[in-house]
């Protein structure tokens, strides 16, 4: 019975792209630098190609797109960006050396140079926007084809922080928004789904529009939401709340019954780095026989054996193009079920952006299937969170439960055995931040210390250190990464409040490495922290946002 | 004649005394902490003390004498409180005395009733109120049955927990509305090392509040620190559905666009397609196992 499009459902698509902060200019390379790079090269630049070939082909198709502030500025800074350029070249000097000097049969060099074409595409891709992947971004959502949300400026995992660092983390994110992309976003993403009663509240104080949550937390919501997850719910008349539909995330999310399982997609745990002579593998080699992941990868998932067969780009295309029929055709029916109950349902499918292209090499080309597939049957729309909102204002109020989108559906992800001894040393250096705040008098050397406190009392505060202890991966760096930032609160506050001398250059030191806010979102940072007790001087803040306009 | 003690001589007998945390204390506070543990020691143990300070004509005195002495030359060598620290602590302590008074504060009596009254109903509480200058003690849900509790004692009250005899116990009770008190639904002995427990609790959706202190030698728990109250989150959907349309102002008026009102067997089909996990009872909800 639809007819006009107003009337047909919609199914949101949400892809949140978010790391964590790492820089080390100190480092002639680094591991963990690499996952911005190898995330530029699988997911970013492919997904900003096809969003401007869907603009190109003037499309319908609309989607949500939640950029982190730490992974803006790290787009945004010209370091990493020449670092993104030498990372190239050391990939591209790797499969020239493989191809001229390691014994490979034709397939096998078929494939390298299937890997040096995708790397020149990139490399192209990235010098026609100049190195500038956010304000590509920005030219997108200004035409329409995307609308660009946030989250807390570190990502923080904001149900386990007390009420005036959620205000500072979610007030500092939108800030950080508005500095770079010219407005303040509509919508707030919440770090990994986490909400529970004391976030909703501060969203709605900081005027948030809407934001998602785990299916869950609609579900458990009071008054119990009559439309389940299928209309969002108003904790209050101006906040709107999606819940994820747990069908169609499973079937991309589960790396079992989803689709990136398929035996023809390529094998993320299969790298050449260990395929090949060690002699060959120059600077990905690491001391001890170690060697560092190329992100090369030659072999195809095959099925539940150790023996991987050569990948197929052209076979894995196809199946790419199979599974995207097959999600457009899931949501259709389910959509046509859900339009006999409701008159505007809506199926929330938010997924990591780093899924489709990094962890799903096929994921860009099954989006863009599936994307063509939808306008092409036109049984629904693909929409936005605030296109959806726009066309449906009204819905039931409900006041969303506890939740997240982690194991278990609540918070033990971020607080357990492994990582636990974590939340009281974050409250202590935020209790330390807001006492140095306090010192009478404050002078502008005084100022810049405690703004560069801000922003490492901020890292601190990001959630994937504790992710990162809990599942072992990386976990040394975490530690590592915690214990530098929490080590520099506590020397920039001595030195704020003039209890410890001042010590070579450890300020200029340290703004030069993590000093990622600008002033104007260090001070609102501050602000917050400290209940507005903390007074900026106004002509500084003034001038340090024009100053970030130019250079963040 | 008086002898010279030093930092080393006080660190020794605190160790040796089993006070907490000595070697974190000045030596003024250091003088303090052996002040207030004197009535715990032995006379010979006093005596031994008397002689390492010097003070002379004791050797036969009787155990009060011997610790009113011993007293006044730990707090003498304490010296008055002037570092930034101590008062800092003397303004944390006379702060946290105010709040005391007033949490303590016997409330006016109402009119027609007797003040006797509310006196009985004072002494029937069980609890005892916790001081709040023994440190902090913060509790966060975890999930629906767990609490992740931590705590931060002061010397003196780390040292209340040490004392021989004394057990260490952290405890956990549920409130219900309208009740005074509430019943312990947790309660585990603690290891002195310890400064962080995980609980699990028996009711989801539920408000609970932790109690720190320590249990006598005739079982009567003591509390040392209080958490504030804190909900753990439901597990099964609320019973009253909601029947409430809001919108955004500017936009309240646009009626023709609402959600609609789902009747109950379809609000039951989309419970059901929500969540593919609730069990027949729809009581139970099946968790994610990961985001991934």
């Amino acid at each position: 019975m639809p007819t006009s499009s107003k009337q047909l459902p919609t199914l949101a698509l949400v892809l949140h792209a978010h790391l964590p902060l790492v820089r080390h200019p100190e480092l002639e390379s680094s591991l963990e630098e690499a996952w911005l790079f190898e995330a530029l090269v699988e997911c970013y630049l492919p997904l900003l190609a096809l969003t401007t070939r869907l603009q190109q082909r003037r499309s319908t198709v609309r989607f949500t797109l939640v950029l982190s502030p730490t992974l803006v500025s790290m787009l945004r800074d010209k370091y990493l960006q020449g670092r993104f350029y030498d990372y190239l070249d050391q990939l591209q000097a790797l499969c020239r050396r493989v191809l001229r000097r390691q014994r490979l049969t034709p397939r096998q060099r078929r494939l390298l140079g299937w890997h040096l074409r995708r790397l020149r595409l990139a490399r192209r891709r990235f010098s026609a926007i100049d190195g500038d992947l956010a304000g590509a971004w920005s030219r997108l959502a200004a035409g329409g084809r995307v609308e660009l949300m946030t989250t807390a400026i570190t990502h923080a995992y904001l149900p386990l922080c007390q009420a005036s660092v959620v205000r500072a983390q979610l007030a500092a994110g939108r800030e950080m928004h508005r500095l770079v992309f010219g407005s303040l976003p509509a919508g707030v993403w919440l770090p990994e789904c986490g909400l529970d009663d004391h976030v909703m509240d501060i969203l709605h104080r900081l005027g948030v529009g809407h934001t998602v949550a785990e299916s869950h937390g609609l579900l458990l919501g009071v008054p119990r939401p009559p439309c389940g997850v299928f209309a969002p719910i108003r904790p209050f008349a101006e906040l709107a709340v999606f819940g994820r539909d747990p069908a169609v995330s499973r079937q991309v999310w589960s790396t079992r019954k989803g689709y990136p399982g398929h035996g023809e997609y390529l094998e993320f745990h299969r790298d050449l780095a260990g395929e090949i002579a060690p002699d060959l593998l120059g600077s990905f080699a690491l001391p001890g026989g170690d060697h560092r992941p190329t992100g090369i990868r030659l072999r195809r998932i095959t099925g539940c054996t150790e023996q991987k067969r050569l990948y197929r780009p052209e076979q894995a295309r196809l199946v790419a193009a199979g599974h995207a029929r097959h999600f457009v055709g899931l949501c259709r029916r389910r959509l046509a079920r859900l339009q006999s109950l409701l008159p505007s349902p809506v199926i929330v499918a938010p997924y990591d952006a780093e899924l489709f292209g990094h962890w799903w090499h096929e994921g860009p080309l099954f989006l863009e299937q599936a994307f063509m597939e939808g306008e092409h049957q036109g049984a629904f729309r693909f929409d936005t969170l605030a296109g959806y909102l726009e066309r449906w204002p009204p819905h039931f109020h409900s006041r969303p439960s506890p939740s997240s989108w982690g194991q278990g559906g609540y918070h033990h992800t971020w607080l357990n055995e492994n990582n636990d001894w974590l939340l009281p040393r974050l409250r202590d250096a935020a209790d330390r931040v807001r006492r140095a705040a306090g010192v009478a008098g404050i002078h502008t050397r005084q100022r810049r210390l405690l703004r560069q406190a801000a922003c490492e009392l901020a890292l601190a505060q990001s959630s994937d250190w504790a992710f990162m202890l809990n599942s072992s991966s990386s976990a040394a760096y975490a530690r590592q990464r915690l214990e530098d930032h929490l080590t520099a609160v506590t020397k920039l506050c001595l030195q704020v409040e003039g209890r410890q001398r001042r010590r070579g250059n450890l300020l200029d030191q340290r703004k030069a490495q993590w000093g990622f806010m600008p002033a104007a979102v260090a001070d609102l940072f501050l602000q917050e922290l400290t209940e507005r007790t903390y007074r900026p001087e106004p002509a500084a803040a003034t001038t340090a946002t024009e100053r970030c306009r130019e250079n963040p | 004649m008086k002898k010279k003690i030093t930092m080393n001589d006080l660190l020794q007998l605190g160790r040796a005394w089993g006070l907490q945390r000595v070697s974190r204390l000045r030596k003024s506070e250091l003088g303090r902490e052996l002040a207030k543990a004197l009535r715990s020691r032995t006379v010979k143990e006093l005596t031994e003390l008397a002689r390492r300070l010097g003070l002379g004509g004791l050797s036969k005195a009787r155990k009060d004498e011997l610790v009113a002495t011993l007293a006044r030359s730990l707090r003498a060598l304490a010296g008055p409180v002037t570092s930034r620290a101590s008062k800092l602590q003397r303004a944390v302590v006379k702060k946290a005395d105010k709040l005391r008074r007033q949490v303590t504060a016997r409330p006016k009596p109402r009119r027609g009733r007797t003040p006797g009254k509310t006196r009985r109903k004072r002494r029937g509480t069980t609890e005892e109120i916790p001081a709040v200058t023994a440190g902090e003690l913060e509790v966060v849900p975890r999930e629906p049955l767990w609490l992740y509790c931590w705590w931060e004692l002061h010397p003196a009250a780390a040292a209340k927990l040490a004392k021989p005899g004394a057990v260490p116990l952290l405890r956990v009770v549920r409130l219900e509305e309208g009740q005074a008190g509430g019943h312990t639904v947790a309660q585990v002995e603690l290891p002195l090392h310890a400064r962080s427990w995980h609980l699990r609790v028996d009711q989801a959706g539920a408000r609970y509040q932790a109690l720190l202190g320590s249990k006598d030698s005739r079982g009567r728990f003591h509390a040392l620190l209080k958490s504030v109250v804190v909900s753990t989150p439901a597990a099964v959907p609320s019973s009253a559905t909601s029947n409430t349309v809001l919108a955004p102002s500017g936009q309240a008026g646009r009626q023709a666009t609402t959600p609609g009102h789902p009747t109950p067997t379809d609000s039951e089909v989309l419970q059901q397609l929500s969540a593919p996990g609730l069990d027949e009872t729809g009581t139970s909800l099946s968790l994610p196992t990961s985001r991934g």
